[in-house]
């Protein structure tokens, strides 16, 4: 618990942390004036739909480069090396410092929400979605970070890995699936897309958070009941499971990394 | 003794005698109404089955004022009218059948008709008539709301239609208003086809149900007019496809999915509209030749010369919903942030997007929203951050 708290309180000092929080609360504060300015306020809007594909591009990147950045640091600076002689468990190392960075960046993330809602009004159910997706994606993305911030070598490749993470899964996703999926036959395209939600955590939380905002027909008829199944307890929770698993699978992975290459350099 | 047992018999049987009074009258054949002829119900209900309860036929033919139940098994309409000048004023019917059938007629006026249907057929139909009006109609749980085929001059005043597949459904008539309309809660609030020069105006067209769910769907129509409705809520908004020279003005369609949705719509004038708040403002393709200034979309707008048109052009670029058209599943990328990348790199040719050349410019609104508990929230939040960078580093 002590090496949790300074872990938490560094990654509170850092300035990146202040950036963070400004730039949230500005990106909040504008698109949710723009909404304001508009007469009719509905659950699901083209304002929401913006909001979540600006947090979903912007949020998933500046996760996983910092977090990327963090480990490749530790990584440079020997103090990986010398964390790894303490009394722990590489998990529970990979854990420690995986929930001291998550915890400040929820902690940042509700306080621009907060702040922001001095000046943007939405429903309570949007701004708690619209924040229970964000948390996601940083629950998501920090997992990604930190498995490939400890597999590269320095900061400059952990770096360049994280980005080239995210340019596939956000960017190049969409273009991934169209060159795919249309060679496919008609009968199975939508049943491939939905497998497809669950290979990228980050179109799953999407898809999730657009199933609570919007209404079930959000996505055409085809999708109809898969939407309204997403929305219900049991796709909730099947969500959650699914990032809740890969979360897991991938700190466990950074742990074995860390522990073979232990081995390694002590042979 | 014996007296007071017929007394006591007599008043035991009295109610049933009461309640035989008010009950349905049972009609095996139709009461036909014939020229000229004034029929006042007095709220008093009747009861059909397979054939129509009334009738009005010749000219000027009034009923008024009744009740018609129909039984489960009917079929057909539960009044039914041909002839001119006829009118049927406060008649309310529970049907299973078609409530109202107008037939060859003109000149026929419904005023205040309440349906309600059990789904399987029309509240309202018009075959082949001219110049019917029908004011502050409502419609519940039917096939199609008001029906209309062919004919022409046709006038809809405040029609109520809720919880049907059409709200209205025009197939083929020319020269028809629909003024306030109330639709809502139906498969599409009114289906347009084949007509010409339909108006539709000050109408509240709103929360349409289903994948499909339309507020406004023109089918090869022509020269239709769409001007200050509030559409909201549906699927789409407005779909228009292989129509001509539709013009669509001052309305506001917010908070559907796709505000406009236009295929193959040419010659189309939309001016003064508020576009604003749909998830896709608009998705045009194969549409051309179309007029179309100072809407308001809720994109990136600059308003340099203070005019309140904005100098950015407003382009709807139909990429994915082309795409979307030939695979459907790929439906589910709407909203995908690396879509808006795949949108540039593969940027439609300007001969299939809508633009907007001076859309209204959208003002950027700042108001005070503070509330205690965010304010409450923020201040713990600075107090837990506060506190938790007051710790050593351990190395």
């Amino acid at each position: 618990m002590m090496l949790w708290r300074i872990e938490w309180s560094r990654t509170l000092r850092q300035k990146e942390s202040y950036v963070f929080l400004f730039t949230w609360m500005v990106t909040l504060v504008l698109l949710g004036g723009l909404g304001q300015a508009l007469p009719v306020a509905t659950a699901y809007t083209n304002i929401n739909a913006t909001l979540l594909t600006i947090i979903g591009l912007v949020l998933p990147l500046f996760v996983m480069l910092t977090t990327a950045l963090q480990w490749g640091g530790e990584r440079e600076s020997k103090r990986l090396r010398l964390l790894t002689t303490y009394p722990l468990s590489m998990f529970r190392l990979v854990w420690m410092r995986y929930s001291a960075f998550l915890t400040t960046q929820a902690l940042i993330v509700t306080l621009a929400y907060a702040l922001s809602s001095f000046f943007v009004s939405m429903p309570l159910k949007t701004w708690v979605v619209l924040w229970a997706y964000s948390f996601g994606l940083i629950a998501y993305g920090t997992a990604l970070g930190t498995f490939v911030g400890v597999i590269g070598r320095n900061r400059l490749q952990a770096v360049l890995m994280s980005f080239l993470v995210w340019i596939v899964m956000i960017l190049l996703w969409p273009t991934v699936l169209v060159s795919v999926i249309a060679w496919m036959p008609y009968g199975v395209q939508a049943e491939a897309m939905v497998g497809a939600l669950f290979l990228n955590g980050f179109e799953l939380l999407r898809v999730w958070v657009s199933a609570v905002l919007a209404a079930p027909d959000l996505f055409g008829a085809i999708y109809e009941t898969f939407i309204g199944w997403l929305d219900g307890p049991v796709g909730t929770a099947v969500v959650g499971a699914t990032i809740v698993g890969v979360i897991l699978s991938l700190l466990g992975a950074a742990a074995w990394w860390l522990r073979w290459e232990g081995r390694h350099d002590s042979a | 003794m014996r007296q007071l047992g017929w007394l006591l018999a007599l008043w035991f049987f009295a109610p049933a005698a009461v309640h035989a009074d008010t009950g349905a009258v049972s009609l095996e054949a139709p009461i036909v109404i014939q020229s000229n002829e004034t029929f006042n119900g007095e709220g008093k209900r009747f009861s059909s089955c397979e054939r129509p309860a009334f009738q009005l036929e010749g000219t000027g033919a009034v009923l008024e004022n009744v009740e018609i139940e129909q039984c489960n098994q009917a079929r057909g309409p539960a009044v039914f009218i041909v002839g001119l000048g006829h009118q049927v004023i406060d008649v309310t019917i529970e049907a299973a059948g078609t409530g109202i059938a107008v037939e060859d007629s003109y000149g026929v006026r419904l005023i205040r008709p309440n349906v309600t249907g059990k789904g399987r057929e029309d509240g309202i139909s018009i075959h082949d008539s001219e110049a019917t009006v029908i004011k502050g109609a409502s419609i519940d749980h039917v096939r199609d709301g008001i029906y209309i085929e062919n004919g022409t001059g046709h006038e809809l005043v405040r029609p109520l239609v809720t919880n049907s597949r059409y709200g209205i459904h025009l197939m083929f008539p020319t020269d028809v208003s629909i003024l306030s309309p109330n639709l809502h809660h139906n498969k599409t609030g009114a289906m347009v086809m084949g007509t010409e020069r339909v108006r539709i105006e000050n109408g509240q067209i709103y929360d349409q149900v289903g994948a499909s769910g339309m507020g406004l769907m023109l089918f090869e129509a022509v020269e239709t007019s769409i001007r200050a409705n509030a559409i909201y809520g549906n699927r789409v908004g407005i779909y228009a496809e292989k129509s001509e020279w539709t013009a669509i003005h001052d309305n506001g369609v917010n908070g559907n999915d796709i505000g406009l949705r236009l295929k193959r719509a040419n010659g189309m004038t939309l001016t003064g509209n508020d576009v604003t708040n749909n998830r896709y403002p608009v998705v045009s393709f194969e549409a051309a030749d179309n007029v179309v200034v100072g809407n308001d979309w809720g994109g990136q707008t600059l308003d340099l010369t203070r005019d309140g048109q904005s100098e950015i052009p407003y382009r709807a670029d139909p990429y994915l919903f082309l795409l979307a058209d030939s695979y459907e599943a790929f439906e589910l990328l709407y909203g995908a942030p690396g879509l808006t990348v795949l949108e540039r790199v593969l940027r439609s040719p300007d001969e299939v997007t809508l633009t907007d050349v001076s859309p209204r410019a959208t003002s950027f609104e700042l108001e005070w929203q503070g509330t205690v508990g965010a304010t409450v929230l923020s201040g713990l939040l600075i107090l837990l951050w506060r506190f938790g960078r007051k710790q050593d580093d351990y190395l």
